[in-house]
């Protein structure tokens, strides 16, 4: 069946779910399934231009974008993205767990309600689309899961403490499905880039961290494109560029006390009192 | 209604008047070479030199409006009179008989430039300048902004629009550096950026430019001056915004202040002994390097101005430039 664009009907094509699609690496992600000729499910907080995402790439690439514009803290409204797919008759064969909220601050300077919205996104909402999007999954004969972590994961970081906390559970979580899903259509692959400059406040960020950090640091769409390619050839986890690479090396064999020692030299100007930082990574809380 | 539009062939120049020739109103184009005018229905292209103005009269005689956008719009000329004498006593000139001629609304199209750096502030129009002029161009044009407060004050009925970096499209003369460099990074997929990439500059799309000065005719206070600001953004964010709108990874190096400014020296250098005119003068480095934010607020309530977003504006460039074969 054709529809009017004269495209095979959505029942044989591809979809991809993008969560925090609308800035930073998630329209990269995007940018990179609509390449690859996927449909796509964008979704993101409202008013953070999602629609502008979908006109740009609905000019490019002939491909259907749906765009939900809703808040992944709250429950009911993860639960409306899958009946949205289900009401629209939408497969999804890709799912990207994109969306989280970062900062760089004093545990002590953050409020409580940023505290649950960072764990209500960066882990309840990855959980949970995960776990209801798994069966449409599994009854593909190929199907790819693709969650964002973080280099941060791989050691607890003074002024990252949730945050870096957070992303760690989304490595053991996704390394251990990938292990579950091994004997199935189901590739599931865990990313965990170093720095990404994804704006402006990220940049500068990135930049008082020193050279290091500064070489070590990748544009959005660098990191998207490596990304994409990884999972769909079915990577499991995976850290872009040689320098982050080293640091992850460096992460297993320093001992904690030294790591932790380390860290808080080069974090220890994000602890004194300066206005928070809490700059939502993908604008997704 | 009848406009005259002076620089008709130049960049902006170029995109005012498509967007004229979509209006219900009569246009008469100026330019030194009239055969360059694209032919509208409503336009009467004219071959007219505002420095040699003997003919002007007969063109002006029964316009009601005038748009003034010629001007010598580079960062650098071996000979910088020609900069006074097309942005300065052209205008004087221009002025002169829209007095005269009891011209009902005159639009003088200016740069942000006559502001200039201001410590970081977001610039609107009431703010002075602060710093020396680097370039003849920047000088001329405030010069020209004297000249055309003065008539207002002797009861010409005019606007001044400045304009920030221009991109979008139109004619790829020299004002159109924007564009081409924007078309050369999607092209070749890198691109060198000053400093460390942070330092923010306006950027405007050539469309709603053309689009607010057409509101400037109708809804502008008398003597007022717009800025025709854009979206402020730093090179970063407009290679990410680039990189995403063209589906390409661009690469961006950055190269140090220091060594632009010594890159610079060496072209002012030859410019001056080997008689070249790069642009890429050390003040247009240090411009380059500096923060401009440019504060359109005004010409928002006042004119209805509107911003697109860049990611549209650079959407809309790209096909634009890849439907024109430029």
């Amino acid at each position: 069946m054709k529809n009017i664009n004269g495209k095979l009907n959505s029942e044989s094509r591809m979809a991809a779910l993008v969560t925090g699609a609308s800035t930073g690496l998630g329209r990269f992600l995007a940018l990179e399934c609509a390449k690859r000729d996927f449909d796509l499910v964008l979704v993101a907080l409202p008013n953070t231009g999602l629609q502008t995402v979908k006109d740009v790439l609905a000019a490019s690439y002939k491909i259907d974008i749906h765009t939900i514009e809703t808040d992944l803290s709250i429950e009911e409204n993860i639960l409306g993205i899958k009946s949205y797919c289900y009401e629209n008759n939408i497969t999804i064969n890709f799912l990207i767990n994109n969306a989280g909220i970062g900062f760089e601050t004093a545990f002590h300077s953050l409020s409580a309600n940023f505290c649950t919205k960072l764990i209500d996104v960066n882990i309840k909402a990855t959980v949970l689309i995960t776990r209801l999007f798994i069966s449409d999954l599994q009854r593909q004969s190929k199907s790819y899961i693709l969650n964002i972590s973080s280099l941060a994961s791989y050691t607890a970081m003074p002024y990252k403490s949730i945050y870096a906390a957070s992303k760690s559970f989304i490595r053991c979580f996704t390394t251990a499905l990938r292990t579950e899903l091994k004997h199935t259509g189901v590739e599931v692959t865990t990313l965990c880039p170093g720095p990404i400059a994804t704006n402006d406040e990220m940049r500068l960020r990135i930049n008082s961290h020193g050279l290091l950090s500064r070489l070590a640091c990748y544009d959005s769409s660098e990191i998207a494109s490596l990304a994409i390619s990884r999972a769909l050839s079915g990577g499991s986890t995976f850290t872009p560029g040689i320098i982050n690479k080293f640091n992850r090396f460096l992460m297993f064999i320093l001992p904690e006390l030294l790591q932790q020692k380390i860290l808080d030299g080069l974090y220890a100007s994000a602890g004194q009192d300066k206005p928070v930082i809490m700059r939502e990574k993908m604008k997704a809380a | 209604m009848k406009i005259l539009l002076t620089g008709a062939t130049g960049y902006i120049g170029s995109a005012i008047l498509k967007m004229l020739s979509e209006q219900p109103v009569q246009v008469v184009a100026l330019s030194r070479d009239s055969g360059k005018v694209p032919p509208y229905k409503n336009t009467t292209a004219v071959a007219c030199d505002l420095t040699n103005p003997d003919s002007l009269d007969k063109f002006l005689w029964d316009c009601d409006h005038v748009i003034h956008n010629a001007g010598y719009a580079k960062m650098y000329s071996s000979d910088p009179s020609k900069f006074y004498k097309l942005n300065v006593e052209g205008t004087r000139f221009l002025l002169e008989r829209s007095i005269e001629l009891e011209i009902t609304k005159l639009i003088h199209v200016s740069t942000c430039g006559v502001t200039g750096y201001l410590s970081d502030l977001l610039v609107n129009e009431l703010m002075p300048r602060m710093t020396p002029f680097t370039t003849d161009y920047d000088m001329s044009k405030s010069i020209g902004e004297h000249l055309v407060l003065q008539y207002a004050l002797r009861g010409l009925p005019v606007n001044i629009v400045r304009l920030p970096r221009v991109y979008g499209p139109g004619n790829l003369t020299l004002g159109g550096s924007l564009t081409r460099f924007i078309k050369r990074s999607r092209d070749r997929g890198w691109n060198i950026i000053p400093g460390d990439g942070s330092s923010i500059g306006s950027y405007a799309f050539s469309e709603d430019v053309a689009n607010g000065i057409f509101k400037a005719l109708s809804y502008g206070k008398q003597g007022a001056i717009y800025n025709l600001g854009g979206a402020n953004v730093s090179y970063n964010t407009l290679f990410d915004i680039l990189s995403f709108v063209s589906g390409k990874q661009i690469k961006t190096f950055r190269i140090k202040g220091s060594l632009l400014n010594t890159a610079a020296y060496l072209i002012e250098c030859q410019n001056k002994y080997l008689n070249t005119n790069y642009s890429l003068t050390r003040a247009l480095a240090s411009k380059l390097n500096s923060n401009n934010s440019i504060d359109s607020s005004a010409a928002k309530s006042e004119l209805g101005y509107q911003i697109t977003d860049l990611d549209t504006g650079f959407l809309k460039t790209l096909k634009w430039l890849d439907h024109e074969k430029y």
